[in-house]
């Protein structure tokens, strides 16, 4: 595989500003002195171009060719990983940069089935702040350990050790003075900075802050968080109840308020003694929480006075508009005293409804429960049994007025297919509004769909609720009805153009259009593609090159999730050609696949391609026969063949697709059959006639006798004339 | 009616066989002569069963040099009764003109014959050529262009198994020998 730094799409579109602050980046003053020698490197994959002129070469190339390299500059060393900052699926290594440089580095590795966050990396790369690691460089690499092209993102290690293991008591009993000083406040800077750029980290826990290689903890550093989608590996109890409530890769983006609840809950973690929630299931911590707060539920019998307390009341309230802001925490740090109201738990019923074996007396616990029994929950709403519950014992007619309209905008669609589903789905929704989507055994936020398709479809799940949930509308239904603090009004434009996307079921369309529309992050998860990392079209056109060149060419290079991804990321490139690729004719596929490639070279101006001109040539014969003429075949063919060893795409489609060619050739066959059939005509009456060998001629050989014998009449009559009137005559 | 339509002879007719009896009566002699001289004609116009009688032609043609021997003999002499008789009862002359018109079937036999040999073969050099032409059209073209096989829009076969089928065929029936 080749061995290249991808360049990213967000570099191109990174503000001057950005730019800026990357430029400044490299005189920071906070790094150690030695690490002046090796800013070079601390430019983004984007810029490339930057690096290679920059570095001489011929001193940093230390690499050998069996090592894993980033670009020119940074080696991976795949033999050496760093548990210490593995996160489940993701491993870290460490790292070191071309030259003699001894800055100590580590790299991530991503999986392509999470979707790691390349778009927002270049945006972290401007953070100047001493409780992050710099991130130096990231790309694509050729991971040899599992031959396939991974991503990568090489941090400076300014990390130490992790202030808790995954597997320890998450109850740390540290002093809340020593918190403060070493975590809250470096942290809280943390969050100013990610609060200016409009950055979310969504990892924020105790596995994931470091010591900064300092036992005694003076700062606290905060570790990676691009290598997953936002949320992915944060445990349950770090999230606020409403994305709590999500499978892990349903999480969405998330809030600032978010990452200051996580933050606060690590706070609560380092500080108690005893873990209240210990033993207890994920669903049964969700309730306690909704039940009595996550303060009560996090922090049970521990008890803590003063500023710290002021603290963790203010971040870990649940109610999203009364949770302190960045500016509370700012003005607590500064010393004034503030208050918070406690969040009210929602209205309590005063009898409970009896579902699947369990009493109920909050709608939240039921809505998050419905989907357990969906025939037992579909009786319960449509006997009325729900209504009366909800309007003579929970008496919130918000609840019942929402319930009421979910069922009938869940029978507006129909009883046919899912409908117990869809109406269980709906009426969850209108029990608590705060609460992911919830179908089947699904439950995601609207902007975190993107991530968990991503995943069903690199793991090759069963995707049919996914779809369900776009065709049925599901998700817009959510969306319209949600109290989520999340900005909705974009989303409901997407999946409103998914569910047109899920009407079409050609190339380019379904649930792969979704995929990449939703999730534009995702790398393209063609089967074609496999053990390539696609992030752009020009990835994808070096990969088929590099695949062609190792003679692994595949039989068409537009499949599904090529054709899908290339709509999204540059319709113009094949839009055009969509009905040739997805026609059943073999030939209009090549052409249309030819073309597609042909325009990705001329618009990115890709430079020769031999190996996909060659692995064309093989299947170009179906095309050839789209011309009557074999001449003409033959003649295109050389040409081809000419411009396939000089890799020209662009030469080989514009010959191909010379419409003066074709119609030249129809209009000459066209006279051609012309022609065959006068001819057959002929030879038809001809082989009749000839089978008379008797008759065949004698006509026309009569009329030449008669002629001959008129000519030698006439010749004898004149010379008995003649002699006898010359005087000759007197008998015969 | 129709019978009756057929058999009707035209103005031109009438015109023409009026001038003939006219020119026989006013030179009955000559009349004469003709009438026995020229009887394998008649019967040659009446046995020949071709459109144009050219059978019949070519026989008159030499019957009528033969007896143009004679007419002018006659002619010379008077242009009487006796010498018609004369002539008419003379052996001689009737073997000269009937021999006259034994020429003519014998020309019409022969130059005929020869004729249709060369004609058929020409026929058949030309079948040769066509095949020649049409086989070479296949090739260029392909079997579609025999126009024999269903095509789509463009011109191509819908079903490739009959073309492959059709092609067998038709190189079967334009093989030169």
């Amino acid at each position: 595989m080749p061995a290249k730094v991808m360049s990213e799409d967000e570099d191109q579109n990174k503000t001057d500003e950005e730019m800026n602050e990357q430029a400044s980046d490299s005189d920071a003053a906070e790094l150690p002195a030695d690490d002046s020698s090796d800013k070079k490197p601390e430019i983004s994959a984007g810029d490339d171009e930057d690096v290679k002129e920059e570095a001489p070469p011929s001193e940093e190339k230390v690499f050998s060719s069996d090592s894993i390299t980033l670009g020119d500059s940074y080696e991976i060393l795949a033999d050496t990983p760093l548990e210490k900052y593995d996160k489940g699926p993701i491993k870290a290594f460490v790292a070191k940069a071309a030259g003699n440089s001894r800055e100590p580095l580590f790299a991530v590795v991503c999986e392509d089935r999470l979707v790691s966050r390349r778009h927002t990396a270049s945006t972290y790369q401007g953070f100047i702040n001493p409780s992050i690691p710099p991130l130096m460089k990231y790309g694509v690499v050729d991971w040899k350990p599992e031959n396939k092209q991974k991503f990568v993102y090489v941090f400076k290690d300014i990390m130490g050790e992790p202030l808790m293991q995954p597997q320890d008591n998450p109850a740390r009993g540290m002093k809340p003075e020593k918190v403060i000083e070493a975590v809250i406040h470096p942290i809280t800077s943390v969050l100013q900075d990610f609060r200016d750029k409009d950055f979310i980290h969504g990892n924020i826990n105790p596995t994931n802050l470091f010591d900064g290689g300092n036992k005694e903890l003076h700062r606290t550093v905060l570790g990676e968080c691009l290598s997953t989608p936002s949320g992915v590996l944060q445990p349950t109890i770090y999230e606020p109840i409403e994305r709590a409530m999500c499978d892990p890769l349903g999480k969405g983006k998330g809030t600032q308020a978010d990452d200051l609840y996580s933050f606060g809950v690590s706070v609560a973690v380092l500080i108690r003694s005893t873990n209240p929630v210990e033993g207890l299931e994920k669903h049964d911590i969700i309730r306690k929480r909704m039940e009595i707060g996550s303060f009560g539920a996090i922090l049970g019998s521990d008890r803590f006075s003063g500023p710290v307390l002021e603290f963790l009341r203010g971040v870990l309230n649940d109610d999203p508009s009364e949770r302190w802001d960045l500016d509370h925490l700012l003005a607590w740090i500064e010393g004034r005293r503030l208050s918070s109201k406690s969040a009210n738990s929602g209205k309590k019923a005063q009898r409970p409804i009896i579902f699947n074996g369990e009493k109920y007396l909050r709608p939240q616990f039921l809505a998050m429960d419905l989907e357990q029994s969906i025939t037992e929950a579909v009786q319960i709403i449509q006997d009325g049994t729900m209504k009366t519950w909800l309007s003579r014992s929970v008496e919130d007619n918000m609840v019942f007025k929402r319930t009421e309209e979910a069922l009938a905008t869940a029978k507006e669609m129909g009883s046919s297919g899912p409908y117990k589903d869809r109406l269980a789905s709906f009426v969850s929704c209108a029990l608590d509004p705060k609460a992911p989507i919830r179908y089947k055994t699904k439950s995601y936020t609207a902007d975190g769909f993107g991530s968990a398709l991503a995943y069903a479809i690199a793991q090759k799940e069963d995707v049919n609720p996914m779809v369900e949930m776009i065709t049925q509308g599901i998700i817009l239904h959510w969306a319209r009805n949600t109290e989520s603090p999340i900005d909705v009004s974009s989303l409901i434009n997407k999946f409103d153009t998914c569910r047109n996307f899920m009407r079409q079921d050609k190339i380019g369309f379904g649930i792969e259009r979704c995929l990449y529309k939703l999730n534009p992050e995702a790398p393209c998860y063609s089967d074609k593609l496999k053990g390539y990392y696609i992030s752009n079209p020009e990835d994808m056109v070096f990969a088929y090159e590099d695949m062609c060149l190792k003679k692994k060419a595949p039989a068409t290079f537009i499949d599904r999730h090529v054709a899908a991804f290339l709509l999204e990321k540059d319709s113009k490139a094949i839009e055009t050609y969509l009905t040739e690729i997805s026609s059943e004719k073999q030939q209009e596929k090549i052409l249309g696949n030819i073309k597609t490639l042909a325009t990705l070279q001329r618009r990115s101006n890709l430079g020769p391609l031999p190996g996909i001109a060659e692995a064309f040539l093989g299947l170009l014969p179906a095309v050839y026969k789209t011309y009557h003429d074999k001449k003409v075949r033959a003649d295109i063919e050389k040409n081809m063949k000419r411009f396939a060893i000089a890799g020209d795409l662009v030469k080989m489609a514009g010959l191909l697709d010379n419409k003066d060619y074709s119609k030249t050739d129809f209009s000459n066959f066209k006279k051609c059959v012309a022609e065959f059939m006068k001819l057959e005509q002929q030879r038809s009456t001809l082989a009749e006639r000839l089978e008379d060998k008797d008759k065949f001629g004698k006509e026309i050989g009569q009329d030449v006798a008669a002629f001959f014998a008129c000519i030698v009449s006439a010749i004898i009559t004149v010379s008995i004339f003649y002699a006898f009137y010359s005087g000759g005559g007197g008998g015969y | 009616m129709a019978r009756k339509k057929k058999n009707k002879m035209g103005i031109r007719g009438q015109i023409v066989l009026i001038a003939v009896v006219i020119a026989g009566v006013m030179a009955l002699q000559t009349s004469m002569v003709l009438a026995v001289g020229m009887i394998p004609s008649v019967v040659a116009f009446f046995v020949d069963r071709t459109k144009k009688k050219t059978k019949a032609i070519t026989v008159g043609a030499l019957n009528m040099s033969g007896c143009s021997l004679f007419l002018v003999e006659l002619w010379m002499e008077g242009h009487n009764f006796e010498k018609a008789v004369s002539i008419i009862s003379d052996p001689m002359a009737i073997i000269v003109m009937y021999s006259a018109a034994a020429i003519g079937y014998l020309v019409d036999w022969a130059v005929s014959g020869m004729v249709a040999v060369v004609v058929y073969n020409r026929g058949k050099a030309r079948l040769k050529s066509i095949k020649k032409r049409q086989l070479e059209l296949i090739e260029r073209w392909g079997v579609e262009v025999s126009g024999e096989i269903e095509l789509d829009e463009r011109g191509f076969p819908k079903d490739e198994n009959v073309t492959k089928e059709k092609e067998r065929e038709l190189k079967k029936r334009l093989k030169v020998s």
